[in-house]
């Protein structure tokens, strides 16, 4: 479960952010939603996992959050991101997409060997 | 960046709540959740139940959420310094002799190491002081290291790759007086060349400072600048005081600026009230710390003077073009003494040829202190740190002590899940409260012991700290890092032993007496590292005393009793030539006059302050071997000079008023065996180089240690003072009782005869000679006070283990004695306990003993290093010491009524 977690972490606060970016504000509820929806089913996870990374996010300055009405007329807390939180994306997601070519480049020489 | 911002938030979130709003948020989170359920065909109850589970729990998420909201970290030591708070406020005692002790150790180091920082560390208050150096001679033999006037000029113009060269003269005390007020006084003057404010960066706090114009053409421009220290204390810091007038030596200046404030001189330990131009030399009659050749005249001005070399010089260089500007630099000095020494002798011409220049690293200033107290100091260091070590011992003990009495409840934290790191965090949290609170008091008593040092050091008994020993961020920096040694050293022993996961026999209480009986409980072992680290500081405190005693009770060879010794500056006074000889006469038969005095003579002089001329000794018929050093130190004396002073004439007569010139000379002791090895002196002709004829020996004294006591007599001549023109700068009154009774009435008598005559110093000579002992006794004082210090602290620590050890037995002493055991035979068994601590500690101090006193030979005065009988001494007061600490435990044991005790258990 904590080694679970853990490898949220990392991963958690990009997939937030990217959220975030393409769909406009959102609340916690429904980050978890869209993430779960965007991985194709496949992350089954709790969805308090978000608000320790939504604090965190918060406090770095990537996203600001504000009292809101949602679509059904409840009253939920939004998230949306900031200026910093914008470049913060671009970066990170260069960075991923960076790791994950050389990580490909690894396993596809592993696989000929 | 983000980083720094996260992590501020969390430390203000440590404050602040949060909490609330995220409930509010979970809440609304599941009303979401619920509803989507409900919409997909749910029950109420299943809805709720499956939010709650794909929620993971509110209660794990506010958890979550709040570790990351504050700093978990700092939420728990804030925890841990309220309890350990809570724990030292329900034990006043044991706070107090802890936070006591360990103050009184820190505060000893801070006070020490500010000293050290002030003399050795710091750095002048000026811009960029790594950039400063000064101008170093070397020469085979004497070292010269002064430069005349003419060759500065030369060397600032020749100065490539450096930002400047400034000059300057030693620092006098002249007579200065505010022209408002009647009364001279004595105060530090300096003589500086234009520039010397701005190569140092010194601005003026007011007005402006000295500048190159104000040092162009001799005597032309009495301006000069005052220290903000004189400022403020003699002008009430009023800002008109530029343009007042201050006579110096009699000479008027205007006063055109004040000097930053902070700035003080390049002297650490002597602040200077007064800069002038260099030169107003002439003017102010400055005349010391110069060395002439024959053909100068030191009489008439010495700007001009080739030969007169009489000046410091500071360059101011990045480091990397240092090397390249003392290349100029020692090329235009070679090259201008090659030139001007033209017309001299070969001999004389090598004397000044084999020189070089070397640029030595001036930024922390010149002090007079640093070298005499620099080994001294160190010692000291060392002492007052093996007296904190005695302190985080017994603070380490009593932590013990009372880690032992919490051991149940401690067993009981671990078993129910506490951690062991959790633990030794609270028990260091205590620990680090401690040694705060000492540290706090340590700061406040080191300023005031630094203070009191110094003043001690230097004889200075008024006015403002001579030397700026205040704190600044090197000593902040000393005692944080102290502290936090500290609070390891006697915080992590105890709480690493506390928390050792031993639970079951903690839980059961039977095991608490057989834990302090056994040969294994560390706080014996600390009691004798204890006396080991004392027995080396008392050793110590033993050496240097005695090494004072020697030198107080060696035969000085002249009689300080019943003597005064007054300063007096005649040349200040405007004297000169023909007149001297004339105010000399007056002065003796006034002062012999007056009502209790015996006899008085004046000298050039004086005795233990350090005042030396010497020369090549030339004996008729006699060729000197190649590299032979033929010197004496000669000095000039009224008649009956000696009698005064109470050097015995050995063989031949004392001067008397025919005696005139250096027709007739009487020398020492010392120097006959020198020089006439084979038999009298008297009668036998001798010259010195610089006198222009041969001298007949008319007497001979017996040897003194005049320049100071821990010097033995050199080869000395005397000649009369009479038909010399000589400045007397020292006046030596015999009295027939107290000599400090006639002083007053001799001041008198002074300034009757010469009212412009400033007198600088009037002293007992006995004052005077002890002064020149100064840094010995405040050494071995201060090594003293250190050793009382660390007995104390070590037989506190022995007090407390044993009386720790007796309470814990108290059971089974009641049962030996309802057996029989007889009080005497308790009280020995203590006692024995105590003296085997006391030993072992003995003995593991030995080798340091030996290893420590090595390293302190040279700071000893006929102590061997291994003396027996100081080690013997030692050990006797460790001994006795420590048998009386332990006695009153013992005592108590003896007495312990075993019907109590039983009952008790």
């Amino acid at each position: 479960m904590a080694e679970k977690a853990d490898v949220w972490q990392g991963t958690l606060a990009l997939m937030v952010l990217k959220t975030l970016e393409t769909m406009g504000p959102l609340h916690g509820y429904g980050l978890a939603r869209r993430i779960e929806q965007t991985s194709g089913q496949r992350l089954q996870v709790n969805y308090g996992t978000i608000y320790p990374a939504l604090l965190k996010l918060e406090q770095e300055g990537y996203v600001s959050s504000e009292w809101g009405l949602s679509e059904n007329n409840r009253k939920a807390k939004y998230y949306k991101l900031t200026r910093a939180g914008r470049r913060q994306v671009e970066r990170e997601a260069r960075q991923w997409t960076e790791t994950r070519d050389i990580m490909a480049c690894f396993l596809a020489e592993g696989g000929r060997s | 960046m983000r980083a720094m911002r996260a992590f501020f938030l969390r430390l203000g979130g440590c404050f602040r709540g949060g909490e609330s709003d995220l409930g509010a948020e979970l809440e609304s989170h599941l009303e979401l959740h619920v509803a989507d359920n409900l919409r997909a065909g749910m029950t109420q109850d299943e809805a709720r139940r499956e939010a709650l589970l794909r929620l993971g729990g509110v209660a794990w998420v506010t958890e979550a959420c709040r570790e990351r909201r504050g700093l978990p970290f700092l939420d728990r030591l804030a925890q841990d310094l309220r309890y350990g708070l809570r724990q030292l406020r329900r034990s006043p005692a044991f706070t107090a002799a802890v936070v006591g002790s360990l103050a009184l150790g820190i505060g000893a180091n801070t006070a020490i190491f500010s000293i050290l920082n002030a003399l050795l560390l710091k750095s002048l208050p000026v811009a960029a002081p790594h950039e400063l150096f000064l101008v170093h001679q070397q020469a085979r033999g004497v070292t010269p290291q002064r430069f005349s006037y003419p060759m500065f000029l030369r060397l600032r113009d020749a100065a490539t790759g450096a930002e400047g060269v400034a000059g300057m003269s030693h620092i006098a005390r002249a007579q200065v007086r505010i022209e408002a007020a009647s009364e001279a006084e004595t105060a530090s003057v300096q003589l500086v060349s234009g520039e010397f404010f701005p190569l140092l960066g010194v601005p003026a706090a007011l007005g402006r400072t000295l500048a190159p114009g104000d040092n162009r053409t001799p005597g032309a421009n009495p301006v000069a600048v005052i220290g903000y220290g004189y400022w403020q204390s003699r002008f009430a810091g009023s800002p008109d005081v530029l343009g007042r007038r201050l006579m110096v030596n009699g000479v008027a200046f205007t006063i055109v600026g004040v000097a930053q404030r902070g700035f003080q001189g390049v002297w650490v330990d002597s602040p200077v009230a007064v800069w002038v131009p260099l030169a107003m030399q002439a003017d102010v009659r400055y005349s010391q710390n110069f060395s002439s050749h024959n053909t100068s005249e030191p009489e008439k001005p010495w700007v001009p003077q080739e030969f007169i070399d009489w000046l410091d010089l500071i360059v101011r260089a990045k480091p990397a073009a240092a090397p390249a500007t003392r290349e100029a630099l020692n090329g235009v000095f070679l090259g201008s003494l090659e030139i001007a020494t033209g017309s001299f002798g070969p001999e004389t011409r090598r004397y000044f040829l084999e020189r070089s220049l070397t640029l030595e690293p001036f930024g922390r200033g010149l002090s007079s202190l640093r070298d005499r107290f620099a080994s001294p100091l160190l010692a000291l260091m060392a002492m007052v740190a093996l007296v904190l070590l005695i302190a985080c011992a017994n603070a380490a003990n009593l932590l013990l002590a009372r880690a032992e009495g919490r051991r149940r409840e401690i067993a009981v934290r671990l078993s129910i899940g506490a951690s062991r790191a959790r633990l030794v965090q609270q028990f260091l949290a205590e620990g680090f409260l401690v040694v705060a609170a000492a540290a706090g008091i340590g700061l406040l008593l080191a300023g005031w012991i630094g203070d009191v040092l110094v003043r001690m050091a230097l004889g200075v008994t008024a006015g403002p700290t001579p030397l700026g020993t205040g704190l600044d961020w090197n000593v902040l920096a000393f005692t944080a890092a102290l502290s936090v040694v500290t609070a390891f050293l006697f915080g992590l022993a105890p709480a690493l032993r506390a928390t050792r996961p031993d639970l079951a026999s903690a839980m059961k209480s039977a095991s608490r007496t057989a834990a302090w009986r056994s040969a294994r409980n560390p706080g014996k072992f600390l009691v004798a590292a204890q006396v080991a680290l004392s027995l080396l500081v008392v050793f110590g405190a033993g050496l240097f005393a005695r090494s004072l005693r020697n030198l107080s009770h060696l035969p000085l060879g002249f009689e300080p009793e019943h003597v005064l010794s007054v300063r007096i500056d005649p040349r200040a006074g405007g004297f000169a030539g023909a007149q001297l000889d004339a105010l000399y006469h007056r002065l003796m038969e006034r002062v012999q006059a007056v009502p209790g005095v015996r006899s008085a003579a004046v000298s050039n002089c004086g005795l233990a302050v350090e005042c030396r001329s010497s020369s090549d000794v030339r004996l008729p018929g006699y060729v000197p071997q190649p590299l032979e050093q033929m010197r004496a130190q000669y000095s000039f004396v009224s008649p009956g000079y000696f009698a005064t002073v109470g050097t015995a004439l050995r063989d031949g007569r004392d001067f008397e008023g025919r005696d005139r010139g250096n027709r007739s000379a009487v020398v020492n002791e010392a120097f006959t065996r020198r020089y006439f090895p084979r038999g009298a002196a008297v009668g036998q002709r001798f010259g010195i180089k610089g006198m222009d004829r041969d001298s007949e020996i008319i007497g001979e004294i017996r040897d003194a240690r005049v320049n100071r006591v821990r010097e033995a007599a050199v080869p000395m001549v005397y000649y009369p003072l009479e038909g010399n023109v000589v400045y007397a700068e020292s006046l030596e009154v015999r009295a027939a009782g107290d000599p400090k009774t006639v002083s007053t009435d001799v001041r008198k008598a002074l300034s009757s005869v010469a009212s412009g005559l400033p007198v600088t110093r009037i002293a007992t000579l006995t004052e005077q000679v002890d002064r020149s002992l100064n840094q010995e006794r405040l050494t071995s004082r201060l090594t003293l006070a250190f050793g009382i210090l660390a007995l104390g602290l070590a037989c506190f620590g022995l007090y407390g283990v044993m009386s720790w050890t007796v309470a814990r037995r108290t059971s089974e002493i009641g049962v030996r004695m309802a057996l029989g055991a007889q009080p005497a035979a308790v009280l020995g068994a203590v006692l024995k306990e105590v003296l085997g601590l006391i030993a072992l500690g003995l003995a593991v101090g030995v080798p340091g003993v030996f290893f420590g006193a090595r390293a302190v030979t040279t700071l000893l005065y006929e102590v061997p290093p291994n003396d027996p009988a100081t080690f013997l001494g030692a050990a006797l007061v460790l001994v006795t010491s420590g048998i009386a600490a332990g006695f009153v435990p013992a005592w108590r044991a003896a007495r312990v009524d075993p019907v109590l005790a039983l009952r008790h258990e």
